[in-house]
């Protein structure tokens, strides 16, 4: 069917998409500069075929509807600010070491709503059949959370470089050890340590409602949660063989959707629950010395907690709006 | 926001010159950039738009090529 291999060609283009910018977020925890770009290499080839499908609803609309076409186009057109914004901004400042630099979230955003609108066009030409677990929808709502959690990889990679770098095992190159004066700051790129906890629980929280929201599907956020630590522990394994710097991978982050898809409905009981277990977990990790993880510290539970529960419940007053505004409509 | 960042970059010196010009040329690729992003949003007619926005990128590209590296272009 011609429409499913529109769609795994946009699923290869993200994927593409996904292993540069994993490959540059190591690459950049062990060299500054790079002679060929290898990573950014990989993720234009995910960039230029995306750009080759548009391309082709542009001269013929075929498989997406217009609004579904433009919202990707504004995803690409943004992604093409992003570059020289970069640029101007490394020539004032230097190369940034951190994900979380404001002209990088351009980036983030652009193919958040690159993916946004793909996976827009794929449910509205699919809209048929139910969604389900075994569809494409998995991969879309993967990519959305891979891209929302991008700028973790920062806290990811760094815990594993900065226990290396106070235990003098560092394998970064001298050119990177000669530029730090203040590694707990630096290598962790400058965000506050409770960023990391709570960041994280806002975007799983906030993505899995809307999931559950649109998809009327409880397992997609969990198999799109399941594949995402999947695909990141197969990365580990490629750096690890290659010498390359590994990163965390955030495995208690399952804890969110699983929790929700046990309670067959997003109240705000299923978010507390989901993002205090995530934490509580995450934390008996780190204090146990279980596995390497970003630092955190018990009291971050209190805002967690509370962001946790207030998504779903601001979700379903958003709906309540929706509704009432609906019911004042003259018939 | 700013300070915070500048302690994770590498200080290099740059022209101040330069620097102006690129600020310049962002200016004109956000700008032309917004327009675009609103009629596509808008559902209106782009071709314009898209013209101009083009332009925009095409000269902020060449100098980047110019005054840095071909593989800036990438992102």
């Amino acid at each position: 069917m011609k429409l499913l291999k529109y769609y795994r060609l946009w699923v290869i283009a993200f994927l593409l998409k996904f292993i540069g910018s994993a490959w540059d977020a190591s690459y950049h925890f062990k060299y500054l500069f790079e002679e060929y770009s290898i990573p950014h290499i990989v993720n234009t080839l995910g960039f230029a075929l995306g750009g080759v499908l548009l391309f082709q609803e542009w001269r013929r609309s075929q498989y997406m509807d217009k609004f579904s076409r433009n919202l990707i186009t504004i995803g690409y057109a943004l992604f093409l600010i992003g570059i020289p914004l970069d640029f101007t901004y490394h020539i004032a400042y230097g190369i940034d070491l951190t994900t979380w630099s404001p002209t990088h979230f351009i980036y983030y955003i652009a193919t958040a709503i690159m993916i946004f609108g793909v996976w827009r066009g794929y449910y509205l030409y699919t809209r048929d059949i139910k969604p389900a677990w075994k569809s494409m929808h998995t991969w879309f709502a993967m990519f959305l959370l891979e891209c929302l959690m991008f700028p973790n990889m920062q806290q990811e990679n760094g815990a594993i470089s900065y226990d290396q770098f106070i235990n003098g095992k560092s394998i970064a190159s001298q050119e990177i050890l000669d530029l730090i004066s203040d590694p707990a700051s630096q290598i962790f790129g400058g965000i506050p340590e409770f960023v990391y906890p709570i960041y994280s629980v806002l975007m799983v929280t906030l993505l899995t409602v809307l999931i559950i929201r649109i998809c009327r599907d409880f397992t997609i956020p969990v198999t799109a949660a399941v594949l995402y630590i999947l695909l990141r522990f197969v990365g580990k394994a490629i750096f690890a063989a290659v010498g390359y710097p590994t990163s965390y991978v955030p495995i208690t982050l399952i804890l969110i959707p699983l929790v929700f898809f046990l309670f067959k409905k997003t109240s705000w009981l299923a978010g507390l629950t989901g993002s205090v277990a995530y934490f509580l977990v995450l934390f008996a990790i780190h204090k146990f010395d279980i596995l390497i993880t970003p630092p955190i510290e018990l009291w971050e539970i209190i805002p967690v907690a509370i962001i946790g529960a207030l998504v779903p419940v601001v979700n379903s007053l958003v709906r309540s709006q929706q509704a009432i505004k609906k019911d004042k409509q003259p018939a | 926001m700013i300070p915070l960042y500048l302690l994770h970059v590498t200080a290099v010196e740059h022209s101040e010159g330069l620097l102006w010009t690129f600020v310049t040329c962002n200016i004109f690729v956000v700008t032309s950039g917004i327009i675009f992003m609103y009629k596509l949003f808008t559902q209106k007619k782009v071709r314009v738009a898209g013209i101009a926005f083009g332009i925009a990128l095409a000269i902020n590209y060449i100098l980047i090529a110019i005054f840095g590296d071909p593989f800036d272009l990438l992102g």
